[in-house]
């Protein structure tokens, strides 16, 4: 402890001096003049500093408790990081990363880490157990899953800890193996959508559509001609996998590599891909032969181009088919007819476990706020109308019968087909399907026939229609179920309302139209003038019959609904 | 955990005792969370000291130094702290891997008795010193951060009670004065704080409560430490039954959705209430005593927060 020498300053503690004092021997007084006299002050006093320090202070015992926070819940326990892992569809090894972390502020043992239903699963990296995780100490596991193994895989990996704690992780996912058997396409191929409603009818032919079903059902069928070698990897197939879940090639939206890709890459450039079955998470087959094909898993799709989520196992030469896959089961039988020793024949039907909704926006235009599907039938097979009243007759069996028109309105069903002649259509034809969602959304549909004949120009600004006396006036005039028209001309298309009919003579009436046209429209510049219906489909499934891989015959039931 | 108290002779003599404690002490030792000596260099003017703390299990390499100089013309006595991802012989105290650079996190002492409190494990030390009827505090090493250490794996807080910014003697008034605890600077969101923390990415990033060197005014920076910059924080008391409220120490930060990311608490280290309360007090609190300490030369009731002394 520093010790220094001090002096204190002479201050008024002397008091303050006498500035004048009386000379002796003389009457008066002079002044006194620095310095003053020694006796007139006090000596400095010298000083030292003590050791004083530290000073002790007063202390107080206060009890206290600590505020709980988030470090409370967060350590004190094991973390398994992530805490499960959902590995999807296993159609190539995966790797994994695990973090297991002590988070007690003590160490802690495992005393084992037990695994169940891990076929073709392992945990690895640090030693093992018996093993020390320190206090706060994390280590690293690297989880590997084989694509060989049980077709479901529900694992389990118990990290048993001294002391009687436990870590679960859970392990969820499956395999799937590729059904490549090509289907025969002399017979062509058929998918069948199912949407399921409800439809609630009320005496007065007024109806209420319920949609049953989020998604629609899909299902593949198809015939196969196999020979050697495929008809015995066929059979093993179906002996051993069986009703589990394949990876099945959606063989209609195949498309073949216009470039070689190598082992490694992560990209295909498949042409046409906005018009397949493409789409993130999904899956794509590279398809050469029955036993040489990879599936692969699509990261994200970018036009023609489709980024995989892992790299491709192995190279394929330009030419190599590709085509976007679905998860679908055998459904029912699977019949293989011998043909020969070596050759068999069948027929197979899958249905779809992976089921995507189409999002892309319904084509048509759109009049009174339903879409207008203005595409002509196929008229190589006749369309079929039926007119049906939902009649009553009351009968008691002994005096006349008594009938009841409950509705008052027939109900006209349809039945037409069309055929979609490339892919463009195809996708268009499936996005109005998808808005239909079976008979719930109704559309607007054109009679496709001439329903009446114009007989006299229509003038621009004009809003009335003079055409060749067919009873419209005297029977129907502007009934909710038959008044509006597609008016087809040289010079476009329009849409209108009956609003009033009126006889003009014998042969001509006047029909009113809620809004005139804006062109003059000569009687030779007219096409066709058909009704335009207010329709539903009359079935919750629909089949897609494809004659090749790029043409589809429809046939589709419609009834009419009031507009 | 190891703890010790005593009174150093001065500044110097205050560092040559940490270096025994840290890597000697034989709570450490036994738990086998003894710090490594990398580098003691100790001359006529200057120390340096620099370390490696093993982390609880003995499986981190944390990075701290200390080094101590001075300025007796100016009559400053200086700790300057810092921490590193790694360590390097050839280069100096203040150009170690990913150091700290600029104005460090520092602590004011003085050439004079010195009474100090210790506290360490394998993770962090602490180290709080009177000086005259003030007190200087640092913080070096991990704090516990609330993610995995796969998520953030060197969550290294190097934390003073000076910024170097301005005047450095322990007589020093203002907001660029105060301890890790409750941080300051006189320029909004300079990045010259005693509290200084690596975050997730690899940065440091500095904390601060308040600023302005007249009106020490609080605001809700950039990156606050709760509850510091709580609002009112100063109306908290004791609880009824006269026992005292122990608050973590949350390091937090504002996002641009406008509420807080937390990056983790500090470890041993706890807001207390100043009212009723007086520096150099103990709280029990489990049968652990808390040391409890101003905020350098603050004595309001906000200006207060608790060392384990465990």
């Amino acid at each position: 402890m520093a010790a220094f020498a001090g002096i204190v300053a002479p201050g008024s503690a002397v008091g303050e001096p006498v500035h004048y004092e009386r000379a002796r021997g003389i009457s008066g007084y002079r002044p006194v003049r620095y310095p003053f006299a020694a006796a007139d002050s006090v000596s400095p006093l010298a000083g030292t500093r003590g050791a004083a320090r530290p000073i002790s202070e007063p202390q107080r015992r206060l009890a206290g408790a600590r505020m709980p926070s988030f470090a409370d819940d967060w350590y004190h326990r094991i973390h398994l990081l992530p805490p499960r892992i959902d590995l999807g569809n296993v159609i190539s090894p995966i790797v994994r990363r695990l973090e297991v972390w002590n988070a007690h502020l003590q160490e802690q043992t495992v005393l084992a880490i037990e695994a169940t239903g891990a076929d073709g699963l392992a945990l690895s990296g640090p030693p093992a157990p018996p093993l020390v995780f320190g206090a706060l100490q994390s280590r690293t596991y690297s989880f590997s899953a084989s694509h060989r193994g049980t077709p479901a895989i529900n694992a389990a990996f118990t990290f048993r800890f001294a002391g009687g704690a436990e870590m679960r992780l859970g392990v969820t996912g499956r395999r799937v193996v590729v059904f490549g058997i090509r289907p025969d396409w002399s017979d062509g191929m058929t998918e069948r959508l199912e949407w399921l409603s409800e439809v609630l009818e009320a005496h007065d032919g007024s109806e209420q559509r319920i949609r049953l079903r989020q998604l629609p059902r899909r299902s593949f069928e198809y015939s196969w001609l196999l020979e050697g070698q495929d008809v015995r990897l066929l059979e093993h197939l179906l002996f051993a996998w069986g009703a589990r879940i394949y990876c099945l090639p959606v063989w209609t939206d195949g498309s073949r590599l216009l470039q070689d890709v190598v082992a490694g890459g992560r990209q295909l450039v498949v042409p046409d891909a906005a018009h397949s079955d493409y789409h993130p998470g999904g899956i794509a087959v590279l398809w050469r032969s029955t036993a040489e094909n990879e599936a692969v898993e699509i990261a994200s799709v970018d036009g023609a181009a489709l980024t995989l989520t892992l790299a491709l196992g192995q190279s394929w030469p330009a030419g190599t088919r590709v085509l976007p896959a679905r998860l679908a089961r055998l459904d029912g039988t699977t019949g293989v007819r011998r043909l020969t020793d070596t050759i068999a024949s069948g027929r197979c039907r899958f249905t779809v476990e992976d089921l995507g909704a189409s999002s892309a926006p319904e084509p048509g235009t759109v009049y009174r706020s339903y879409s207008v599907f203005d595409w002509p039938p196929d008229w190589s097979e006749e369309i079929d109308v039926s007119c049906q009243r939902k009649l009553t007759v009351i009968d008691s069996g002994t005096g006349p019968r008594g009938f009841d028109d409950e509705s008052g309105a027939p109900q006209l069903g349809r039945r037409l087909t069309w055929l979609l002649p490339n892919r463009p259509q195809i996708t268009a034809f499936r996005q109005w399907l998808a808005a239909r969602t079976g008979r719930v959304h109704p559309c607007w549909l054109p009679t496709f026939t001439s329903n009446l004949q114009v007989s006299r120009a229509v003038v621009s600004g004009g809003s009335g229609l003079v055409v060749r006396n067919t009873g419209y006036s005297r029977f129907v005039t502007a009934h909710p179920q038959r008044r509006d028209l597609i008016l087809r001309t040289r010079l476009g298309t329009f849409f209108r309302r009956v609003t009033g009919a009126e006889e003009l003579s014998a042969q001509e009436e006047l029909l009113s139209l809620d809004q005139p046209l804006d062109v003059t429209v000569t009687v030779d510049q007219v096409l066709q003038v058909s009704w335009l219906e207010l329709v539903r489909l009359d079935q919750d499934a629909v089949e897609l019959f494809w004659e090749t891989d790029g043409v589809v015959r429809v046939q589709l039931s419609t009834r009419t609904l009031p507009s | 955990m190891a703890f010790e108290s005593g009174t150093a002779t001065d500044y110097r003599n205050l560092l040559e005792r940490l270096r025994v404690f840290l890597t000697q002490h034989p709570a450490l030792v036994a738990a086998g969370q003894q710090w490594t000596e990398l580098r003691w260099v100790s001359d006529a003017a200057t120390q340096e000291l620099l370390l490696r703390a093993p982390g609880l299990a003995g499986a981190d390499d944390i990075y701290c130094g200390v080094r101590s100089y001075e300025n007796p013309t100016s009559g400053y006595y200086m700790w300057d702290l810092n921490g590193s991802i790694g360590f390097s012989q050839v280069d100096t105290f203040y150009a170690q891997p990913g150091c700290l650079t600029g104005w460090l996190p520092m602590m004011s002492l003085w050439n004079d008795a010195t009474p100090y409190w210790f506290v360490a494990n394998g993770r962090r030390a602490v180290v709080v010193a009177k000086v005259s009827t003030l007190y200087q505090a640092a913080y070096l090493g991990f704090i516990l951060p609330y993610t995995a250490p796969g998520q953030y794996p060197y969550p290294l807080l190097i934390g003073g009670s000076m910024t170097g910014q301005r005047g450095r003697r322990y007589s020093v008034t203002g907001p660029n004065h105060r301890h890790f605890v409750d941080p300051g600077e006189d320029v909004q969101n300079a990045s010259s704080t005693a509290t200084m923390l690596r975050g997730p990415a690899g940065a440091w990033l500095p904390f601060q409560n308040t600023y302005s060197p007249t009106t020490e005014s609080r605001y809700d920076s950039a990156r606050p430490v709760w509850p510091g910059s709580y609002a009112y924080l100063s109306v908290f008391r004791e609880a009824l039954d006269g026992t005292y409220v122990l608050m973590p120490i949350v390091l937090s930060q504002g996002n641009s959705a406008g509420d807080h990311d937390l990056f983790g608490e500090l470890d041993g280290v706890y807001q207390v209430s100043g009212f009723n309360n007086a520096a150099g007090n103990l709280i029990q609190v489990n049968g652990v005593d808390h040391l409890v300490v101003q905020n350098v030369f603050r004595t309001s009731v906000r200006d207060y927060w608790a060392l384990r002394l465990a």
